[in-house]
């Protein structure tokens, strides 16, 4: 979907007010095949990954590398801090592996987490350095769906038309400038 | 009936759900001024008490041979009993997809970050000389205190504080959706500048709503294990010890249904209030407090099982010693806490099943108050009459708490609701993207 960017490019954002616009808009972009630089919603459109087909999200290998290096970490921990500074009680064994399910299963939910967590900011390419994007606006937090478009110089035309054929209640051209950073 | 239906949320639109909730942090009244004030005495006297206890040293308290753990670890248990709701409704209702959730994890959320934070404050207290903590902390050293991951307390400090901080990672990845709306709407100037670093510039674009709803789904999954796993690592503090009353092991269970009773409890506490004070009757309805008296009633019969096999086992078992333990916790000398704590949290709370009393709002909260101080009668009657009534009769001695206990533990409420007050006006204390996708979408076409 995001395309090797023409020099020459220009940026179409179409706001819309109602779900099934923004739908409309989505397939058309496709059947057209202009390229949808983004869509921004104040809640998730499950419709908009269906048509648009980012990739399956990778936050759960975070999730199990986290996991996986808190388990062996913990029991490592425990292991090795028993062999080293041992208590020696009766014929017991030094290492007692069922109380260090524990440790192991908290340290494994712990790094699970962060795994998760740095997963999540790292494939959401959070935080986002240049905030806002060219194609932001505030109303994209509240009650409208936003979609930037992005089409070759001379074609704004062709964009504005499918956007506001769909039923986009504002259409908004990115300057030159907005659309140079956003190459940046 | 659809969530929506149900909730009724359906009438009206994202933008009005936006304004109302985020409207919520707009300048606060004189009253709201006053409490948070009110909270900060409160707190504020506590800590007076515990420079006290600091300056003159525990014979200030009740804590006594052979009464060692007092009010001070009562107190503790029944904090960190009070942050399970939020990690339960956040995240095993979200997996169960529970309607009623959506409204009001937010809040229950936030009373298990502050709950827990007050909570950790009371080992250090009970500890009399806190600033040698470190010599508690599972190091090799030069003191010949080696590092035991044997121990049920180095395994109760992992837990809580795992527990505290994944908490506080979903709470805050929960919160970046509405970080971002507080954000955008906000004037320019400091607190617009702070937003924007919070909000790390999530903009809910179509990729980042994928990421995040993947993460959301993993986190609960994570955080579900620890709803179970931290009250039974509390619990095992006690049953891993020989004391009568303590050694059982039904103790993991029913420790997690206890503080999923009281932290429910604290949650109606909480909501009501809210709702009236921030207008938003119509995003939290009486649908979403009975949805959560019908899970209270429901844990607290299970509570109420666990009170009567506790006694069943100590006859079933003939241990002479549980069987005086128990025969001595509701004939001896801690018999009123005793029968407050069956009072409050198996009889009263039945009066849930009644739907006038669930629909009645100053019925719920009674009820949930009384389940509270139920709560904490059952840490303070578990605690101290195992430890007044051990083995060997020349031992025996019995506990009542000094006004430096009864401080400091007023004090902890103080300084809980100060903390959460502080964040209701700082950030929406209703997750405003939740709510939104729990409407149904506005569509141009009506089917």
């Amino acid at each position: 979907m995001f395309k090797e960017r023409h020099p020459l490019e220009a940026g179409m954002i179409g706001s819309f007010a109602h779900l099934d616009c923004l739908e409309q808009a989505l397939w058309a972009a496709k059947a057209q095949q202009m390229d949808v630089r983004d869509v921004y919603s104040p809640v998730p459109v499950e419709k908009a990954w269906e048509i648009l087909k980012p990739q399956t999200s990778p936050v759960r290998f975070g999730t199990f590398v986290g996991g996986l290096l808190g388990a062996v970490g913990g029991l490592t921990l425990c292991i090795l801090t028993s062999v080293i500074w041992n208590i020696v009680v009766a014929g017991k064994p030094v290492t007692s592996h069922v109380p260090f399910m524990v440790v192991t299963f908290e340290a494994l939910v712990l790094l699970g987490a962060f795994g998760t967590l740095f997963g999540m900011l790292i494939a959401a390419r959070l935080p986002f350095r240049r905030f806002p994007t060219a194609g932001y606006r505030p109303e994209f937090s509240e009650d409208h769906f936003g979609i930037w478009l992005s089409c070759p110089k001379g074609e704004e035309h062709k964009a504005r038309q499918l956007l506001e054929k769909a039923g986009a209640v504002k259409v908004f051209s990115i300057d030159d400038n907005k659309m140079s950073e956003a190459h940046a | 009936m659809s969530h929506a239906q149900a909730s009724k949320l359906g009438n009206f639109s994202y933008g009005k759900i936006h304004r109302d909730l985020l409207g919520t942090l707009g300048v606060p009244s004189k009253a709201y001024i006053a409490l948070i004030l009110f909270c900060l005495a409160l707190a504020g006297w506590g800590g007076i008490a515990w420079g006290y206890l600091i300056f003159t040293g525990m014979g200030v308290t009740g804590i006594n041979n052979p009464v060692a753990w007092g009010s001070f670890i009562t107190t503790f248990v029944f904090w960190v009993g009070i942050g399970h709701a939020g990690t339960l409704i956040s995240a095993v209702l979200f997996l169960l997809r529970v309607p009623w959730r959506t409204a009001i994890f937010r809040a229950a959320e936030a009373s298990t970050i502050f709950a827990v934070a007050t909570a950790g404050i009371f080992p250090l207290i009970h500890m009399g000389r806190f600033w040698t903590v470190y010599y508690t902390l599972p190091y090799p050293n030069g003191r010949e205190l080696w590092p035991n991951f044997r121990s049920p307390l180095v395994w109760d400090v992992i837990a809580i504080s795992t527990y505290l901080t994944v908490s506080a990672i979903f709470f805050y990845i929960g919160l970046l959706p509405d970080i971002a709306a507080a954000r955008d709407r906000a004037k320019p100037g400091l607190k617009k500048t702070v937003l924007l670093l919070l909000s790390l510039g999530w903009m809910g674009s179509f990729k980042q709503w994928k990421h995040y709803t993947a993460a959301y789904v993993l986190f609960a999954a994570l955080a579900t294990p620890l709803v179970v796993s931290v009250h039974s690592v509390v619990s095992w503090d006690f049953a891993m010890s020989d004391v009568p009353g303590w050694h059982t092991t039904i103790f993991a269970p029913y420790f997690v249904a206890g503080a999923i009773l009281s932290g429910l409890a604290m949650v109606i506490c909480i909501l009501i209030p809210l709702r009236h004070v921030f207008k938003v009757k119509h995003i939290i309805r009486r649908y979403h407090l009975e949805g959560m008296a019908k899970l209270l009633v429901a844990v607290s019969i299970i509570v109420g099982y666990a009170y009567g096999v506790e006694f069943f086992i100590a006859w079933y078992a003939g241990n002479p010693f549980e069987v005086a333990i128990f025969k001595y916790r509701p004939t001896g000398d801690f018999a009123i806490q005793f029968w407050i704590m069956v009072v409050c949290n198996v009889i009263v709370p039945l009066l849930y099943l009644f739907k006038k009393v669930r629909t009645n709002l100053a019925g719920l909260f009674i009820v949930a108050v009384l389940v509270n101080v139920g709560m904490w009668f059952e840490r303070y009657n578990i605690i101290v009459s195992s430890l007044s009534h051990e083995f060997m009769p020349h031992t025996w001695g019995l506990y009542s708490m000094t006004w430096v206990e009864w401080s400091i533990l007023i004090g902890s409420f103080g300084l809980f609701f100060f903390l959460y007050l502080s964040f209701i006006k700082v950030l929406p204390a209703i997750s405003v993207a939740e709510v939104k996708e729990s409407m149904p979408h506005p569509l141009k076409e009506k089917h």
